[in-house]
């Protein structure tokens, strides 16, 4: 195919040929029109489809290109010439290629004033995929004359509309060779990487000085007004490739090797993950994208007067409004703020090292450049209010949030001293806050996104500040920085005081509780907390005083007098603030106090004096308003759930700490260094730790405090009937932190109170008993938790007896009745069991080692009366559900705990269990007619599967934990076996391809396939066919999901099958037998036995697919065994992929690493330990070693 | 953008919308969610390219967005950025529970803007609502470099459901005040809908036995 000239063009052509790009032209347009009809799209599609996938269309693209008016054929042609040159590469010669580049790059050069954009940006889109596919054959020579033609173009020879064709170009290139952004061209991931590291290197600099000397004439000349309207577009455009080239990933650690090819670090990472798309992800706290060019870089983009030239660029911007009234807004504007941005988020070795002097004087250059931006803040803040774009001001946030996680605290505070206007950066801050503070509080439009946003980027600011990320960089705040983080957490406080009084009156607060919202909220709140902990001493007495002051108010407002919504909604934000400014969230740890709060002096000998003891110590007293009736009735539920939400927090970090008297060691915000001990307790003066033990701690005051917010949570719990989110929060937060330690509970169990509220339970007194189900069974777990006090085992044991036996009686009474059939049907009936259920699960979950008996007894006690239950109450679905989810917690609780005898006792329960669910489900699923039952039964199977697939998952894994055992005779309890039968019968039936579409569902089953056949093997070897054959339909759907962890449980399960017929094998047993072998397929050609099938499928796997890293081992795993028993097929695969590798040194790379796969570090055929250990460091190198060039992208 | 074959009303703007993002992030969902109040809970990749109009209601009147629900698969993307052209707006979205479709987003977003120039583009990071995160907030840093709105959103819970419109709406119509003047009709949020009937079974012990039971994910509290 001669690419020299284009066929059309040459003299004597058949007129045939012709013809025939016209037909293929009208073909294409009517595509492309047709696209936009809703019933022709389709085929449209396989049109355009079928086009692009045509051999040799090259000739016809170029033919549309330039003869189609109709530009959407246009770019259809360009995207086909993309993939068909691609494709084709290697049948095209030499000339061909290059041509095909010049062709794009004059294409568009041709067309720079007049082209559609999209076309054009396409086809400069088409040249850099070209470029880069060809980019390590090409010859220097190639590759500079091309590059010369695009500098001339970019420095602006052949007038701006040709620069900005040429720039637009090199921003193509820029981000085809970045990894984050490359096209897939069939090529291995080593070439990629190689390109991206040869344009680091070699090109990525000079783009950018071409980019600003571009930059510079054309702003000259759009600024002395002798250029035309298009030296804007250009300087505009010029700015976006800098910034878009300072958002490389720089590599900085290439080296150019001895014989002038570069070396590319080797990374392990890089072998397996793709490395296309490898933006990393940030890690919290590291807010700004830091910019590391490396020192190369340093003349090009340090120098003072480059630095300079862009600040000055801006302003004049600002001064002269080019870009009329909207200028703000405008390209030009934006790229020049973007590259300043990024100017500021230089870092790394591009500095020397100079103890900062270079990195100090270039940020302040860029803040007094910046500063205008953002400085005086009430002024901007007004003009944003009145209709100026935010963008600006957005800007200079972020700017300001890239400068602050670079610097310490007192080198930010010094960049503005020296300039025009004085000032410490921290005081800028703390105003730009207040500012913001101000102006989000002061309007009520939630739409209203940009103070939000500002917001968002200065507690950025100050949370990298106060919490660098490098811990070297975490000195003391300067005394004018704690003011001014006291100011900010004033004004935070006294606006959103008045914006709660203000809502008041609102209706709906609905969204407020979803958890996004709620997540969304707290991490606000925990960053405004940090700002609060940086001034310890002047923001909690403010909550303190704020909380007490409100609560003398609260009294007064009884019996109607005054309205006290107001003050309610205040108390109810100002917890909140306090809730987080005391103590961070545990998340289950056990957070210690704040630094700065337990570093804290009370100022007096007296520990009350100390600032958390008050704020503690107000929250304590409003809390126990609440108990006195009369003042109760004006408490709101929402209040209320706000002191639950606080006491459930703050509980965790000081109610009877475990270690008073030891040192901080491992909250967040804690610092290291101070030494355990070092408590100033005997030396009479009181420091802010052993305040607070004695204000709270197990000798001091805790006990009463104990006592009080036990009473609050029964109170929060009984007096607002029907307040669900309240009971949610006291029975799913407070109560588990108060039973969450064994020496608070130790102590709860001798209280009247909870000793009350256990009897109330136990004998299912009304008010108890009317709560929610799901409510019911948190206060059962809560309460069997805190018989972790009780002194002894037996007493532990009686506890839980004593809380359950009557529901027990409850549900054994019910079954019992002779009109139990009609009598369960009642609908009173029907939710008082659904509870019952729920108060036993509560239990089942509540199982700790020292209870474990009672709760064993407990449920031995309802077994018949399950059954009965489930039996009676087959068409109840939700009952069936709730008695399902019972028995998965029940056995999870005691699998690990219990004998043989008791073993037996429980899975024959199960087998019962099972038999009577598969009488009434099986086969049930076909019955409904109409689409909508079909879906409904679906939902409903769904979720009963799901409980199926954990219980099966938890009665397995008895197996596991018990490995030790029947070492004489008894090899296994039938029951197992049994169970396992019965429930593979049960799921495999209904387990198709429809329902793993439910993403949950998809990995409870692989999680059960992999236990099951990790535990018995044999008793899956011994299904049917078909039974067998719809295991591995499943297994060859969950390797190819796109789930990492389905994957993962898909490998275990393929390991075990393979490791269980080598073994088998190996000792003259059949193994899987006639599941292994070939059998004749229908068509008479025979169909591979399941293991040789998933020994193609995993090398395939393995070698071209994109995975996760973590997903190797187990891919060993199966790999071995796989290869072991397949030896033939494995060599032949092996061999396959010599013979395919038409390149001798690549070939023979991958023939030494295939001999060092097997036969390197000692592996041997044997399938113990330490060899399966040894195999997967093999396959390690083998698959960084070639997948770099055998996969391709 | 009336687009021939489909009747836009008089007098209503109408506009094409172009979301792209991975497979599997909740684009269709995330549409449908719009189109029928549903949410669909099962995962079926979409095919090539589906188009549906979405009307929302503003102080000015009614708009209207054609939406360009793209295949993320890319097995099933059909003429991928072939499907942006004349997009005037659109939205990326990733899932915050799968870190690699956060990865993807720099190569939609690099498609998008060398089809359509300089329109308003909203990222949005999906399935919010999910208990275990892989992206967090504070990590989505992107939009930041990129002159994007970012917004969190759960199709499930509809929390922040029309924020990416109302944004997109402003932005076209390039008045900062336009809002929304009824809600669109979406049904109301799963978790809403689960409490609701749990009051409505204590209330109403009649109605008892017709109840469903929340789904154990939809408890907020459960775990």
């Amino acid at each position: 195919m001669g690419m020299e000239q284009p066929a059309w063009q040459q003299q004597g052509m058949l007129g045939s040929d012709m013809e025939r790009l016209m037909v293929t032209m009208q073909a294409v347009e009517q595509a492309c029109s047709g696209l936009q009809e809703p019933n022709n799209r389709a085929a449209a599609e396989a049109t355009l489809l079928a086009f692009r996938r045509s051999s040799h269309p090259v000739q016809a693209c170029q033919y549309i290109l330039e003869h189609s008016h109709l530009a959407t054929a246009r770019f259809q042609a360009a995207a086909t010439m993309q993939e068909a040159a691609v494709r084709e590469w290697t049948l095209l010669s030499a000339e061909d290629k290059n041509s095909l580049r010049t062709y794009c790059l004059h294409y568009v050069m041709a067309r720079a004033e007049a082209g559609e954009p999209f076309v054009q940006s396409k086809v400069l889109a088409v040249a850099a995929v070209l470029l880069k596919r060809g980019w390590l054959d090409s010859v220097a020579t190639e590759k500079e004359s091309f590059f010369n033609e695009v500098r001339v173009a970019v420095l602006g020879t052949h007038g701006p509309a040709a620069q900005r064709s040429g720039i637009a170009l090199l921003e193509s290139l820029v981000s085809e060779f970045s990894p984050s952004t490359a096209s897939a061209m069939g090529l291995p991931a080593e070439f990629h990487e190689h390109c991206r590291a040869s344009l680091e290197l070699d090109y990525l600099q000079q783009f950018y000085s071409w980019a600003q000397d571009a930059a510079v004439s054309s702003a000259e000349r759009a600024f002395q007004g002798v250029g035309t309207p298009l030296d804007v577009n250009v300087c505009s455009a010029a700015l976006h490739l800098m910034s878009q080239i300072l958002n490389w990933e720089f590599q900085g650690t290439l080296v150019r090797g001895p014989n002038g090819s570069i070396v590319v670090g080797k990374n392990r990472s890089n072998a397996f993950t793709s490395s296309m798309g490898r933006e990393s992800i940030k890690r919290p706290g590291e807010h700004a994208s830091v910019v590391q060019p490396g020192p190369a870089w340093h003349d090009t983009l340090l120098p003072p007067n480059r630095v300079g030239w862009v600040l000055e660029l801006y302003a004049r911007i600002r001064q002269g409004g080019l870009g009329g009234s909207g200028w703000i807004d405008s390209p030009f504007a934006v790229n020049a703020r973007q590259l300043i941005v990024q100017l500021c988020s230089l870092s790394g070795s591009i500095f020397p090292v100079d103890g900062n002097t270079t990195q100090d004087l270039h940020l302040q250059r860029l803040m007094s450049g910046i500063s205008p931006w953002l400085d005086p803040p009430e002024h901007i803040v007004r003009a944003i209010k009145s209709g100026t774009s935010e963008s600006e001001f957005l800007d200079g946030c972020r700017a300001l949030v890239a400068v602050a996680s670079l610097t310490s605290p007192s080198a930010f505070d010094q960049l503005l001293r020296g300039g025009p206007r004085p000032v410490g950066t921290l005081n800028l801050l703390a105003s730009l806050t207040c500012e913001i503070i101000k102006a989000s509080g002061a309007q009520n439009n939630e739409e209203e996104t940009w103070t939000g946003e500002a917001l968002d980027i200065l507690l950025d600011s100050w949370t990298v500040l106060l919490q660098p990320v490098d811990l070297s960089k975490r000195i003391p705040f300067p005394p004018n920085g704690i003011d001014a983080a006291a100011a900010v957490f004033h004004a935070y406080v006294e606006t959103h005081v008045k914006a709660a009084a203000a809502s008041a009156h609102e209706e709906g607060d609905d969204t407020e509780q979803l958890r996004a919202a709620i997540a969304a909220r707290d991490e606000h709140l925990s960053a405004i907390a940090l700002v609060a902990r940086a001034a310890p001493s002047a923001t909690v007495p403010l909550l303190a005083m704020l909380i007490s002051e409100r609560c003398t108010w609260l009294p007064q407002c009884t019996g109607g007098r005054v309205d006290p919504t107001s003050v309610l909604e205040e108390l109810h934000w100002l917890l909140l603030m306090s809730g987080h400014v005391l103590a961070d969230s545990g998340d289950g740890e056990t957070p210690l106090v704040p630094e700065s709060l337990s570093a804290l002096s009370p100022g007096t000998a007296d520990p009350v004096n100390h600032p958390a003891v008050l704020l503690s110590q107000a929250s304590i007293d409003l809390a126990r308003q609440s108990l006195e009736t009369s003042i109760r009735e004006v408490f709101s539920p929402r209040l209320m759930e706000a002191v639950v939400w606080f006491f459930g927090r703050w509980v965790d970090t000081y109610l009877m700490p475990a270690d008073a008297g030891r040192g901080p060691n491992s909250t967040p915000s804690s610092n290291e260094g101070e030494l355990p001990g070092q408590i100033a307790s005997n030396t009479g003066q009181f420091d802010g730790r052993n305040s607070l033990v004695v204000a709270f701690g197990e000798e001091g005051g805790g006990k009463a405090v104990l006592e009080t917010l036990v009473r609050v949570a029964v109170t929060a719990l009984t007096a607002w009937p029907g307040e669900r989110t309240l009971q949610e929060i006291v029975c799913f937060q407070f109560l588990p932190a108060l039973v969450r330690r064994r020496n608070i509970c130790a102590h709860l169990v001798t209280m009247e109170a909870w000793q009350e509220l256990a009897h109330a339970f136990a004998y299912q007194q009304p008010t108890l008993s009317a709560l929610a189900a799901p409510i019911q069974r948190a206060l059962s777990e809560a309460l069997c938790k805190s018989a972790a006090g009780m002194s002894s085992g037996d007493a532990t044991n009686q506890y839980v007896k004593d809380l359950l036996g009557p529901i027990t009686g409850s549900i054994t009474g019910l079954s019992k009745r002779e009109d139990f059939q009609t009598f369960a049907q009642q609908p009173d009936v029907i939710l008082q069991v659904s509870c019952l259920m729920e108060r036993l699960r509560g239990a089942a979950r509540a199982t700790l080692p020292r209870s474990q008996k009672a709760i064993f007894e407990v449920g031995a006690a309802v077994m018949e009366p399950l059954l009965i239950l489930l039996q009676t109450y087959k068409h109840q679905s939700s009952v069936v559900y709730l008695l399902l989810k019972y028995v998965v917690d029940w056995v999870d609780g005691q699998v690990a705990f219990l004998e043989a005898k008791e073993t037996a006792i429980l899975f024959h329960f199960c087998v019962r269990l099972l038999e009577i669910y598969s009488a009434h489900n099986i086969g049930k699923v076909s019955v409904s007619k109409s689409m909508n039952l079909i879906s409904e039964s679906q939902t409903e199977k769904y979720k009963d599967l799901r409980v199926l697939l954990q219980l099966l998952t938890n009665l397995s894994s008895k197996d596991l934990i018990d490995f030790a055992c029947d070492l004489n005779g008894e090899v296994e309890n039938p029951d197992v076996a049994q169970v396992v039968y019965l429930g593979l019968h049960i799921i495999t039936p209904l387990m198709s391809v429809d329902l793993l579409k439910y993403p949950k569902l998809c990995r409870q089953y692989f999680t059960l396939l992999a236990h099951m056949l990790e535990v018995y093997p044999e008793k899956v070897a011994k299904l049917s066919t078909e039974g067998f054959g719809r295991i591995v339909g499943t297994l060859d759907f969950g390797l190819r999901h796109q789930d990492v962890e389905v994957v993962n449980m898909s490998l275990t399960a393929l390991n075990a099958v393979a490791f269980y017929h080598y073994h088998a094998v190996c000792r003259g047993q059949e193994g899987l037998g006639a599941h292994a072998l070939s059998t004749p397929g229908p068509d008479g050609a025979p169909k591979e036995g399941v293991l040789a099938h998933f020994l193609r499928s995993v090398m395939q796997f393995l070698l071209f697919e994109d995975y996760s890293n973590e997903l190797v081992e187990p891919a060993a795993d199966a790999l071995l065994p796989l290869i072991l028993c397949n030896t033939g097929l494995y060599q032949k695969l092996a061999q396959e992929l010599l013979e395919g590798q038409k390149n001798a040194i690549l070939q023979s790379r991958l023939a030494t690493a295939f001999h060092v796969l097997l036969n390197s570090n000692n592996v041997s055929s044997s399938l113990d330990r330490n060899n399966r250990r040894r195999f997967r460091e093999n396959l390690y190198l083998f698959l960084s070693d070639v997948r770099g060039f055998l996969r391709t992208r | 953008m009336a687009l021939p074959g489909q009747t836009t009303p008089d007098n209503c703007p109408a506009f094409k919308l172009v979301i792209v993002g991975d497979g599997g992030t909740g684009k269709t969902t995330f549409v449908k969610r719009h189109l029928t109040g549903e949410f669909e809970k099962k995962y079926e990749p979409t095919i090539g390219v589906e188009v549906h109009p979405l009307d929302f209601f503003t102080n000015c009147g009614r708009i209207r967005f054609y939406c360009w629900d793209t295949a993320g698969q890319e097995k099933f993307g059909g003429l991928r950025d072939g499907y942006y052209i004349h997009g005037q707006c659109a939205i990326i979205m990733f899932d915050v529970t799968a870190r690699l479709t956060y990865k993807n987003v720099p190569t939609w977003h690099r498609d998008l803007c060398r089809v359509c120039e300089n329109i308003p583009i909203v990222l949005c990071g999906n399935k919010v609502d999910v208990k275990n995160r892989q992206v967090k907030a504070k990590q989505v840093t992107f939009h930041r470099k990129k002159n994007l709105q970012y917004y969190e959103i759960s199709a499930k819970s509809n929390y922040n459901f029309e924020k990416p419109f109302l944004y997109l709406a402003r932005k076209l119509a390039g008045d900062v005040n336009l809002h929304f003047v009824e809600s669109p009709a979406l049904a109301p949020p799963e978790v809403q809908i689960d409490l609701a009937a749990q009051q409505q079974y204590e209330a109403e012990l009649a109605a008892a036995a017709a109840q469903p039971l929340p789904d154990d994910d939809e408890e907020a509290f459960d775990n």
